[in-house]
């Protein structure tokens, strides 16, 4: 069975001056379609250069990742971007919104991105599963931190991509706007079976996920899955 | 979403987009003032050229231009052939006047002493209409009824001391080769556009130049037209229904023979094109450091664009037509301030100084050049791409993950 996404020994190392930081050590892993990860693990554990590794933002530096059975390592830079574009969306901590785009502009962005024609329709959609379909004329400077993220999800999910990237996303969010972020986000991705693939610190989403690999010293510690009774 | 990604841009950063706006703005103005200026000095010029001195052009017998100096008497026009050409030029609606002159060479003296001059023998009545740009500084000008007056330059009149109505005599060689003179009232003393002009010129009336040199004969027809725009029209009849059907003559336009247009219209365009140098790579300058400090400032931004699936090339052209937008925006500006000030500087009057080898000041003037302010922001517009091209291009080639935690 093809896996959607395949790491194969994968290491990656960062000079910093004289001294080589070994960030991720020998990886393996596969994830299907559909799944719901958690990356946990230490600060510095190489979590997320893992992540931004899966989500085609970074190469490694040994080793290879496939999605699809494509090796990302061999696609040419124009055709990687082209590819985030359809196929990876990203929720970052810092919401990374367009502060002069609207929000309706803002979702639309990675369509026109896609090359997406009608895309009206599609942003409308997305803005009334995030509930913000009566916001779509405010400029992100005018939304709460929760309003913002999510904007940010439905920025991620709106061309349907079939890998959804989050770092931390509700990090600078309260816990209780943080916990209703994470619901939405995890109740859209099973709407439209999108790979999740996540860190967080925040242990009460454990319930919703499906595994939960731990990361430290840039290897895979553990990788668990998750009944969803048992969280 | 470019543009209006672009103009949101400039919009946010007002003080820093002004800043930009008002040094690309005075380098317009810079440009087209000066630029303005120089086509004023240009056009003043030509047409004090041409009408002091060469006409539109001078129609000539076959092979004056090549043998004049050896053998005037051999290339002069016969008073037939003068007759066919005026009759000619009588016809057409864009001549304004056409008349004849005679050039030669001889020696002035009075009690005083002599000095060498430069002789243009005319027909007043019609010489007049092309020599609006001499002014008569004293005395009058020559009347046709007056056959022994004289117009001295400014220059010449000093050197032998003449006053007007002076007698002086007029020493020259005839047709036949035989020395000649003839006795000159000084009528009037003329300036010029040109002081080496006025220190060497006489002009008397053809009627007796045609005296002392024992001809009927003339070196040239000088043809003034309307506009100095109809002359291409003008020397294609020349070319197409006089010389091509074999006919003995030969022309010459004004541009051909005014080394000294030409000179100071070489001095003014170095300069020009010195001063443009400047302005320009100020205004490329201020560009390209804001768009450093905005792509600089925006790196974030660019890691996020990146990652949504934004091409480099794509983050690049959004920055470019940020750094257009705002400099041809700042063109049109430049260009209506500019034409504005035009106005007003030329509706003040302000007299100028002679300039170097002129004896008379002008008013500034300030033309429209429309074709100077369409290449200025066209020019503007292309500079901003390339001021804005390579930071831009500097910032994407960043590593994606460094550009998203760039603070």
């Amino acid at each position: 069975m093809e896996h959607l996404i395949e790491v194969k020994g994968v290491h990656k190392h960062f000079q910093m001056g004289k001294t080589t930081v070994k960030a991720i050590n020998g990886v393996d892993l596969v994830i299907d379609a559909g799944e719901k990860i958690m990356l946990g693990g230490a600060s510095g554990s190489g979590k997320s250069t893992l992540l931004n590794m899966v989500g085609c933002l970074d190469m490694p530096t040994k080793g290879s990742i496939l999605i699809n059975g494509t090796p990302t390592e061999q696609i040419a830079d124009n055709d990687l971007s082209d590819f985030r574009a359809q196929n990876v969306g990203f929720v970052f901590q810092n919401f990374n919104l367009l502060p002069v785009l609207n929000v309706f502009e803002n979702v639309e962005y990675p369509l026109m991105l896609a090359g997406v024609k009608n895309r009206k329709e599609a942003v409308n959609k997305v803005l009334e599963e995030v509930g913000l379909a009566d916001y779509r004329k405010h400029y992100p400077g005018e939304l709460s931190g929760g309003q913002r993220q999510r904007v940010a999800i439905a920025r991620g999910l709106v061309n349907s991509p079939k890998i959804l990237i989050a770092d931390e996303p509700t990090a600078n969010l309260d816990s209780k706007t943080g916990s209703t972020v994470l619901e939405l986000m995890f109740k859209m991705v099973s709407q439209k079976n999108t790979t999740l693939i996540m860190i967080t610190h925040d242990e009460g989403i454990l319930s919703s996920a499906d595994r939960l690999v731990m990361i430290g010293d840039g290897v895979v510690m553990t990788d668990t899955k998750l009944d969803s009774k048992s969280a | 979403m470019f543009f209006r990604i672009a103009y949101r841009n400039i919009l946010r950063h007002q003080r820093r987009s002004l800043f930009t706006l008002v040094t690309i703005v005075s380098g317009v103005v810079g440009v087209i003032l000066f630029g303005g200026f120089v086509e004023a000095n240009y056009t003043g010029l030509r047409e004090s050229v041409i009408r002091s001195q060469y006409g539109h052009a001078q129609i000539y017998h076959e092979g004056y231009i090549e043998n004049h100096r050896k053998t005037p008497n051999e290339v002069r026009m016969s008073p037939e052939q003068v007759d066919d050409m005026l009759g000619r030029l009588e016809g057409r609606d864009d001549v304004l006047v056409a008349t004849r002159r005679l050039e030669f060479t001889g020696l002035l003296g009075n009690d005083s002493g002599s000095q060498a001059a430069i002789i243009r023998a005319v027909d007043p009545a019609t010489e007049s209409l092309i020599n609006s740009a001499l002014t008569i500084i004293d005395g009058y000008d020559l009347d046709e009824e007056e056959t022994e007056g004289a117009l001295l330059g400014e220059g010449l009149a000093e050197a032998l001391n003449a006053e007007i109505g002076d007698y002086l005599t007029l020493l020259s060689s005839d047709s036949d080769g035989a020395m000649n003179a003839v006795d000159v009232r000084v009528d009037g003393i003329f300036r010029s556009f040109a002081k080496e002009f006025d220190d060497r010129a006489m002009m008397m009336t053809m009627q007796q130049a045609q005296a002392l040199l024992s001809t009927e004969d003339v070196d040239k027809i000088v043809v003034l037209l309307n506009e100095t725009s109809m002359l291409p029209k003008f020397v294609q009849w020349l070319e197409q229904d006089v010389l091509a059907q074999g006919e003995a003559f030969e022309f010459q336009e004004w541009f051909k023979m005014a080394t000294f247009y030409h000179k100071v219209v070489d001095l003014y365009d170095g300069f020009f094109l010195f001063i443009n140098i400047v302005i320009i790579g100020i205004v490329l300058l201020a560009i390209a450091n804001t768009m450093m400090i905005t792509v600089m400032e925006r790196t974030q931004e660019i890691g996020t664009l990146r990652s949504l699936g934004a091409r480099k090339f794509t983050v690049s052209i959004q920055f470019i037509t940020e750094g257009m937008l705002l400099a041809g925006v700042s063109a049109v500006v430049g260009i209506l301030v500019a034409a504005f000030l035009s106005y007003y500087i030329t509706s003040l009057e302000i007299m100028m100084p002679a300039p170097p080898g002129s004896s008379q000041g002008f008013p500034l003037r300030i033309e429209y050049v429309p074709v100077l302010w369409l290449k200025l922001f066209v020019g503007v517009v292309l500079l901003s791409s390339i001021a804005t091209w390579y930071p831009s291009r500097t910032a994407v080639k960043k590593n994606i993950v460094e550009a998203l935690r760039y603070v």
